[in-house]
């Protein structure tokens, strides 16, 4: 069984939606609809459905929707429970890099089935299955027994899903290695590159977390991979490699 | 093996890069290959090779396989095969190395030992890894 859980901002997209489960049923791909706003807490609303029968939970709406679903499903044991995406709006970055393009693609894509094992990051509490991005100046990384930090402006990223950047950059992130990719990059040559399991990340300047390029938490973080992984739903066309 | 004008760029399978702004603090472990081309205070220990850009800060030992040095480092090198000593580096430390090459105009203060590995030894660390 589907459940497809839509966020609120899909209401301003009232076509698209239309479309998009005009299509799904077409295809044969019906399930339970479920809004956000209508859900007090995610994490029980994911476990009743699963026991309930759920095989596959869609989050339909951009990276953020994605993000909260994917806690929802990290809060129990639900590995085997596929995660799909139907990406509608902007900041759709993830479902870019699954190789799922849009709405139309993504019903395709949720069809054909094609699952990957991946890896998931977490920073504190919160899970994130992209990458967690933070401005270096300011920020300190303690890793086992060394620190590192950055004498000048720029981006820290910790990469768990590498888009196709990362393949022209030459980073070999892979997310299923049980790996993290410490990337501090402030244009040109000047990078850092590292793989780590866990880290702490401190700052001075009150900088934000971003996780998943939608998602803000505050520092002090512990940040690592998760103990488990999740089923992703993605496109032939993805760009992460899976060696 | 590196090649003396190996360039960073053209490295496939490097693990860790630290850039040129980035300063790290502390024992760093690694399995694979690094390239250093900012600073770095503590010791450095990798089962693979390691290139020290001409703008890198070493403060610490260094263990790796092959070692490629173009910037400064003071402490100790214990390199298992391979040392090209460029013609910008400066090393305050000293050596052990199993085979050596040291360009015009790098500067070498400390002690230089040879260190011969053995062909059963070599393999039987192939076979270990």
């Amino acid at each position: 069984m589907n459940v497809f859980i839509y966020d609120d901002f899909l209401k301003k997209h009232t076509k698209t939606v239309n479309n998009t489960e005009i299509l799904l049923h077409k295809l044969n791909l019906n399930g339970k609809i479920v809004y956000l706003e209508s859900i007090r807490n995610i994490n029980d609303l994911i476990r009743d459905e699963v026991n309930n029968g759920a095989k596959t939970i869609i989050a339909v709406g951009n990276n953020k929707t994605i993000n909260k679903v994917l806690n929802g499903m990290m809060s129990g044991d639900n590995q085997n429970i596929a995660l799909g995406i139907i990406p509608i709006g902007n900041n759709n970055s993830i479902a870019q890099t699954c190789g799922i393009r849009n709405e139309k693609e993504a019903c395709e894509i949720l069809l054909a089935r094609r699952i990957e094992k991946i890896d998931i990051g977490y920073a504190n509490k919160i899970h994130f299955i992209a990458n967690a991005k933070i401005k270096a100046k300011g920020a300190i990384i303690k890793i086992d027994d060394f620190s590192i930090d950055q004498t000048e402006n720029g981006e820290i990223i910790i990469i768990n899903l590498p888009d196709k950047k990362c393949s022209t950059q030459n980073i070999l992130a892979n997310p299923q290695d049980g790996q993290l990719n410490l990337l501090i990059n402030n244009g040109g040559k000047k990078y850092g590159l590292l793989s780590v399991q866990t880290m702490e990340l401190e700052n001075d300047r009150e900088e934000k977390l971003i996780l998943d390029e939608s998602v803000a938490i505050d520092t002090p973080a512990q940040i690592g991979i998760g103990d488990h992984q999740i089923s992703l739903i993605v496109g032939k066309k993805r760009e992460f490699n899976i060696n | 093996m590196f090649k003396k004008d190996l360039k960073p760029e053209s490295f496939k399978d490097v693990e860790t890069i630290i850039g040129e702004s980035i300063r790290v603090k502390g024992n760093f472990n690694g399995n694979g290959n690094i390239i250093i081309d900012g600073s770095l205070e503590g010791s450095l220990k990798t089962k693979g090779n390691v290139f020290i850009g001409p703008k890198a800060k070493v403060t610490g030992s260094i263990e790796a396989q092959e070692v490629i040095i173009n910037g400064e480092i003071s402490g100790n090198l214990l390199v298992k095969d391979y040392l090209t000593v460029g013609e910008t580096a400066k090393i305050n430390g000293d050596i052990e190395c199993n085979r050596i090459s040291v360009d015009t105009g790098a500067i070498i203060n400390g002690k230089c030992q040879m260190v011969k590995v053995s062909p059963s030894q070599k393999e039987a660390e192939v076979i270990n890894e």
